[in-house]
């Protein structure tokens, strides 16, 4: 079985990671880059690119809108606010990149202990960083980030950043699967926050499902947020935690999964007519 | 979310941020890229995303460490390595998206810091023709000057003693870069004012 | 730290780790010195004497001795040219001896299709690598007299340098053996050799003290001459009234201190000059008796054309270029006429009223001038004609060989005047102001010799001038080069072709050549040998500066490895060269060298004091005429004034920290002479008994110049002519070329000094910010500098120590990763021969 949504996001996450690396390599070839900069926030081509939340812990921080700043911000945002918030978690981001190997020690020592959080802890987060920059005028979290760190490791200086993405592997690999961007990480809670307004979906043909569970198995977000479409509630996987990786999809074996297009203007998920990206 | 989990997200905030209070009190001076607003509004405005390092084009900008407290991931400059250039065209203040570098439109407009002398230790201060200092700065009979005056002690040979105008120099800390003197260096830029941090 | 107790490294053992300093093609960074804080207060067991071994200042230092390790440099207060100062190349000085890379081993190329690289040299032994020498060298003398060439050097020893000429004109008989001072001083030499006959000048750096109006007349000297720099302004400080007039086509930090500035268009100086002259006969305001009594007018060749083409010795300007006549005074009135203060004012661009400023200061009877001038009167291709056009200022005025009153040529090099022009290691020279082809000259070195009469009649002609020299090497005409303390692989102007590059410059890679040095540079990138050298301290040595200061420096330390003193390569190449070769009856080695030969250990005899003292005292015979046994060297060294410039016995030079020559025995002391041609008392620094001897006492200001053509110093008539290449439509820019005070010459040794390579890691071309946007830059941004001749790529500097005025840009030529003399002009001074490096065109672009 070609695993074709997996290749695809393995091929999106190297070009990220090399897209970033590129300054390094590319640097002083002309001067000027035409990409450089971190996730927090970058340039490419002369247009600048911000992190939404990163964003918003500034600005509460210092207490001072800059407009052009939120204006990088929200091409990001909105773009995930369109395609699906926590693409960025699967497609995009560094540390989950990182992580996915944790899946592949976790296959070969199966009995692992795997402790389930809420899952909305992270949004909580989320909301207790944009808190405590607002009271410590500081960015919180881009401090600590592990994004960040994978960022400030890669790019510019060894640090102890290395130590905090040990620790979130090791919290991965002998605590809670997928434990870290599962239930903590604030960003993914941000995105999951916007999940639900996203267009693009994991769509759920019920006539081909066989209830194998397949899918669940191998859903990164959070297996749970299947349910609903498994047992027919909707056609549409509504929850913002949805990462659109499309691992459920490949794994189905009787082409029950697809990635979709949602219909902006009816909310009758279980009526609606799908268009489909996945051309079979 | 139930009452548990509310009272344990409020009592890891408060841990946290008493956490971050002591963190920030440990924040360094350090001097940082030329147009770096006030401490305290930097530390809130840097996103730490170190656009500002890779667009110097010396990479004389370094990224803080966990060291520098919540200055962790915050631009600054150890001169003495590497000094800021005052490049005209500023790219690092252009990268920053967050305007915590900002302002900046000719040289005398930067303000990272001030040189200050040791006297004691300065070799031109006892009559050797060095200045390497004075002939190295970009605001050369500006931010550095000669006092010229008779050598003591000597009646046929002057002092060409290096003296900073702390109202020009911009700290840029090209003169601690070039200082000929170690152990320790002669002149040393002192970053600007952190003022009370908390 | 206390400047008197300057201790900064320890022994060898961690020595060459802590001062490693990368100073290859690529690197630009050297090794940051780690210097253990206990090092820094080794107490040296002695303090041995020495000297500066960089610039024509000749500073005093003392050198702190431990185990045979140099531990310490500090200033020697005994010194009189310094009194205990130095610059910041000085107080580093000790470190120069321990870059990682010295040289310690000869090397041999045996694959010449690396030359130009570092690459493709083997380790040798000495003997193997002397023996080649010896036979090419016999080899290509045997083939064609003309086709061998030794290229010296203003940082060789005087002793060094005597051997050196001895070997060549005595030995080989060659005049082609020249030294790199050709680069830096020949303009100098030509200046007083037309004006006064006699090389060198007649004040001292005391005139400094006394001068109340100083003229800098293309010299740098806040970087340049650092510590008599710091002396000029003493003076400026302490005295009342005292002016300082720059003239220069750059800003420079001299500038930035002077009073007036006068801010010329490259190449007109000879007008400025002629119209001082114009306005002190214009207005009756010239020192009429001084003129009567003491001077004589002449007029020269004119229109003289640019030695750019390699036949340019041999056509008719080229030739007669030298050739003066005399003139009567009115004559000479009416060939100035032209340069009045206006039409001066319109040539150089300078406001008249300040060329008329300078002119009045002259033209006023009360005020004592000290002219100085360094490579921006000499790099010039009318250098001869602008030194002549600065005596005649001072001779018109009457200001000259008094106690603050004197033109005073600055030197480049620590022995420029002690080795290359005292001792004669030109092309037309021999020592002691003598000169190849004049009969009495040949004769008198061929007594002092022990040669038999006529013998050196055989170099009755000059041999190769340094360009013609290297021209002649392109062409494939010179088949062995050995080159000593210098570096022509960097510094030759044009260099492309004198690197083998350039179609007409093939010659140079396949001519045998010898590289004596202490660091791998851009000369020995050019080598088929290269042999290693032991450096200042490393061996006794002796250097003569600029104010005829003849100093002496001890042996502090052994050379590392295998590094040799350079006369003992000299020395045994000598002995292999000369084998079996006769001069009359007698064994020609024996006759030249056999006084400093231990014909028992068949080597140079080992003690160098025993070596020097034997050498100094033999080469001291030129000048003690009247003291030799040989009568008729006294009779002849009598009619030359050879004692003019009369040398104390060496051991006097221990004692005494330095002596301006000529030295006289007055009640057994060994008084140093201040003021050459003044009468006065010896104890006073006067030239008591030169003039007693030589000359008339009482006349006009006490002056007898006896060593000029009937006493009488010349006053030329010099027009202005212009450059050899002016900025055009294609190449806009005038390019000067120079120094930094941080580094000395092509920076192989400086740049090995962490401190000082820390201090100005790289070449920078200065820009006026004006040309520098319309060509689209900012301070610090590449640019490609670019003349007919080649490019080199830099960083742009707007702001900064040397400010240009539009239209000239400067670049420093210390970086052998900047070869900047990729795109200077070879064209040279049809008199003196030297090239001008201060002025060729060019077009600077955004790299």
């Amino acid at each position: 079985m070609v695993k074709k949504w997996f290749l695809l996001r393995k091929s999106v996450q190297l070009f990220i990671l090399l897209l970033f690396l590129s300054p390094l390599i590319l640097a002083d070839v002309a001067g000027a880059n035409f990409f450089y900069g971190s996730l927090t926030s970058s340039e490419i081509l002369g247009i600048r690119l911000s992190d939404p939340l990163g964003t918003l812990q500034v600005t509460l921080a210092a207490k001072y809108i800059n407009w052009a700043y939120i204006g990088s911000a929200s091409i990001i945002f909105f773009i995930y606010l369109v395609i699906s918030g926590r693409v960025f978690c699967s497609w995009v981001c560094p540390v989950n990149t990182l992580l996915e190997c944790t899946d592949l020690i976790r296959k070969k020592f199966k009995r692992l202990p795997d402790i389930h959080f809420d899952k909305n802890t992270k949004i909580y987060l989320a909301g207790l960083m944009l808190v405590l920059s607002f009271l410590i005028s500081v960015p919180v979290f881009e401090i600590i980030s592990p994004i960040g760190h994978t960022m400030r490791n890669l790019l510019f200086t060894w640090g102890i950043g290395v130590s905090i993405l040990l620790a979130i592997v090791l919290f991965d690999v002998f605590i809670s699967k997928r434990g870290w961007c599962r239930y903590f990480c604030p960003v993914g809670g941000f995105y999951a926050a916007i999940g639900r307004s996203g267009r693009f979906r994991v769509k759920m043909d019920n006539d081909r499902c066989v209830q194998c569970q397949q899918c669940k198995h191998v859903c990164f977000a959070e297996p749970s947020i299947l349910d609903p479409s498994i047992q027919g509630k909707e056609t549409f996987v509504s929850s913002g935690d949805c990462s659109l990786c499309g691992a459920c999809v490949d794994a189905c074996a009787h082409n029950a999964l697809q990635i979709g297009l949602k219909p902006i203007r009816n909310t009758d998920y279980s009526k609606d007519k799908e268009i489909s990206l996945d051309q079979k | 979310m139930s009452k548990l989990q509310l009272l344990k997200v409020l009592i890891g905030g408060v841990a946290a941020y008493e956490l971050l209070k002591m963190m920030k009190a440990g924040s360094k001076t350090v001097i940082r890229p030329p147009g770096a607003v006030d401490e305290h509004s930097f530390l809130a405005l840097c996103s730490r995303c170190g656009k500002c390092n890779q667009a110097c084009p010396y990479k004389a900008i370094k990224m803080g460490k966990e060291d520098f407290g919540l200055g962790l991931g915050t631009p600054y400059l150890t001169v003495r390595d590497d000094p800021c250039r005052l490049c005209e065209d500023w790219p690092c203040v252009a990268a920053c998206p967050t305007n915590a570098l900002t302002g900046i439109e000719k040289r005398t407009d930067v303000a990272m810091g001030t040189a200050v002398i040791d006297k004691d230790h300065c070799i031109a201060y006892e009559g050797i023709r060095c200045e390497v200092c004075y002939r190295a700065c970009p605001l050369i009979d500006e931010a550095i000057k000669l006092d010229i005056y008779m050598r003591p002690g000597d009646d046929i040979h002057a002092v060409f003693a290096p003296v900073i105008d702390p109202e020009k120099c911009v700290g840029c800390g090209i003169c601690e870069n070039k200082c000929v003197v170690d152990n320790p260096v002669a002149i040393r830029v002192k970053p600007r004012e952190a003022g009370d941090l908390w | 730290m206390k400047l008197t107790r300057r201790s900064f490294l320890k022994a060898a053992a961690i020595s060459s780790a802590m001062l490693a300093a990368g100073c290859t093609k690529k690197s630009t960074t050297p090794t940051e010195s780690t210097v253990d804080p206990e090092i820094q207060n080794i107490e040296p067991d002695e303090w041995k004497t020495a000297v500066c071994r960089f610039c024509g200042t000749g500073c005093g230092v003392l050198v702190g001795v431990k185990d045979k390790q140099v531990v310490a440099v500090k200033g020697d207060p005994d010194n009189r040219s310094s009194r205990g100062l130095n610059c910041i190349k000085g107080y580093y000085l000790g470190k120069i001896l321990f870059g990682n890379d010295r040289l310690t081993k000869p090397l041999i190329r045996d694959d010449k299709s690396k030359k130009g690289t570092r690459e493709g040299f083997r380790e040798a032994t000495w003997e193997e690598a002397l023996d080649l020498i010896a036979s090419k060298l016999k080899a290509a003398h045997a083939a064609d007299p003309k086709a061998i060439a030794f290229w010296g050097s203003g940082q060789q020893t005087i002793t060094e340098g005597y051997t050196t000429a001895k070997l060549w004109k005595a030995g080989l008989l060659s005049n082609n053996v020249d030294p790199n001072a050709r680069l830096c001083m020949a303009s100098a030499v030509a200046g007083f050799m037309t004006t006064f006959q006699s090389d060198e000048p007649m004040g001292c750096y005391e005139d400094l003290d006394h001068a109340d109006v100083f003229v800098t007349w293309g010299a740098n000297m806040a970087e340049m001459h650092p510590v008599l720099y710091s002396r000029l302004t003493a003076r400026k400080l302490s005295g009342t009234n005292v002016k300082h007039y720059d003239l220069t086509t750059r800003r420079s930090r001299t500038t930035e201190t002077a009073d007036v500035v006068l801010e010329f268009r490259p190449q007109t100086d000879l007008a400025i000059a002629n119209a001082i002259i114009n306005y002190l006969i214009e207005n009756d305001a010239y020192d009429k008796q001084f003129v009567e009594e003491h001077c004589q007018f002449k007029a020269g060749t004119e229109d003289l054309g640019h030695s750019v083409n390699d036949d340019y010795d041999g056509t008719e300007k080229g030739s007669t270029a030298d050739q003066a006549w005399n003139i009567t005074f009115d004559e000479f009135k009416e060939m100035v006429r032209y340069y009045t203060l206006d039409k001066a004012a319109e040539i150089s661009g300078v406001p008249a009223e300040n060329i008329e400023a300078l002119a009045k200061e002259f033209a006023d009877p009360d005020k004592k001038i000290m002219s100085t001038w360094c490579m921006g009167a000499n790099q010039h291709t009318r250098g001869t004609w602008i030194n002549n056009l600065i005596y005649d200022i001072h001779l018109l005025s009457g200001k000259i060989s008094q106690p603050g009153n004197g033109p005073f040529s600055l030197t480049g090099q620590p022995s420029a005047c002690g080795t290359a022009r005292e001792v004669g290691v030109f092309s037309h020279r021999l020592p002691a102001d003598l000169v190849v082809d004049n009969p009495d000259h040949r004769r008198f070195s061929e007594l002092i010799w022990n040669l038999p009469e006529g013998y050196l009649d055989a170099i009755e002609k000059p041999g190769y001038h340094t360009i013609k020299m290297f021209r002649e090497l392109g062409n494939g005409n010179i088949k062995f080069l050995w080159s000593m303390s210098n570096n022509w692989g960097q510094t030759l102007p044009k260099l492309n072709r004198f690197r083998g590059i350039d179609a007409d410059g093939k010659g140079v890679t396949d001519a045998f050549i010898v590289v004596s040095d202490v660091y791998p540079t851009r000369s020995t990138e050019m080598a088929d040998v290269v042999l290693p050298a032991a450096m200042w301290v490393e061996r006794e040595g002796q250097f003569g500066n600029a104010e005829r200061r003849n100093s002496v420096f001890e042996k502090c330390a052994d050379a590392p490895g295998e590094a040799k003193w350079d006369l003992w390569a000299l020395v045994h190449v000598a002995r292999r060269v000369l084998d079996g070769k006769k001069i009359g009856d007698e064994d020609a080695f024996d006759l030249l060298f056999g006084s400093i030969w231990d014909d028992g250990k068949n080597d140079l005899i080992e003690d160098q004091h025993e070596v020097n003292k034997i050498l100094w005292e033999e080469y001291r015979r030129f000048s003690n005429p009247h003291l030799d046994s040989d009568p008729e060297v006294q009779e002849l060294g009598k009619q030359l004034k050879t004692n003019a410039k009369q040398l104390a016995p060496y051991e006097e030079y221990f004692h005494q920290h330095g002596i301006l020559w000529p030295v006289r025995e007055v009640n057994g002391q060994w008084l140093e002479t201040k003021w050459r041609y003044a009468h006065g008392k010896q104890e006073d620094g006067f030239d008591e008994y030169g003039v007693e001897e030589h000359g008339e006492t009482g006349k006009y200001k006490n002056i007898d110049f006896y060593k000029s053509a009937d006493h009488r110093p010349t006053v030329f008539f010099r027009p202005f002519e212009d450059a050899a290449e002016i900025p055009d439509e294609e190449y806009p820019l005038w390019l000067c070329t120079g120094r930094v005070l941080e580094h000395w010459h092509s920076g192989t040794m400086t740049r090995r000094v962490p401190e000082l390579h820390r201090a100005v890691p790289e070449a920078f071309c200065e820009i006026h910010p004006d040309d520098a946007a319309a060509i689209g830059i900012q301070d610090n941004d590449w640019v490609i500098v670019k003349s007919r001749r080649g490019e080199v790529k830099v960083k742009a500097t707007t702001t900064g120590r040397g400010n240009p005025p539009k239209g000239l840009v400067y670049v420093p030529f210390f970086a052998e990763e900047t070869l900047i003399n990729n795109v200077t002009l070879d064209a040279y001074c049809p008199i003196s021969k030297q090239p001008d490096y201060k002025k060729c065109a060019v077009q600077v672009a955004k790299a």
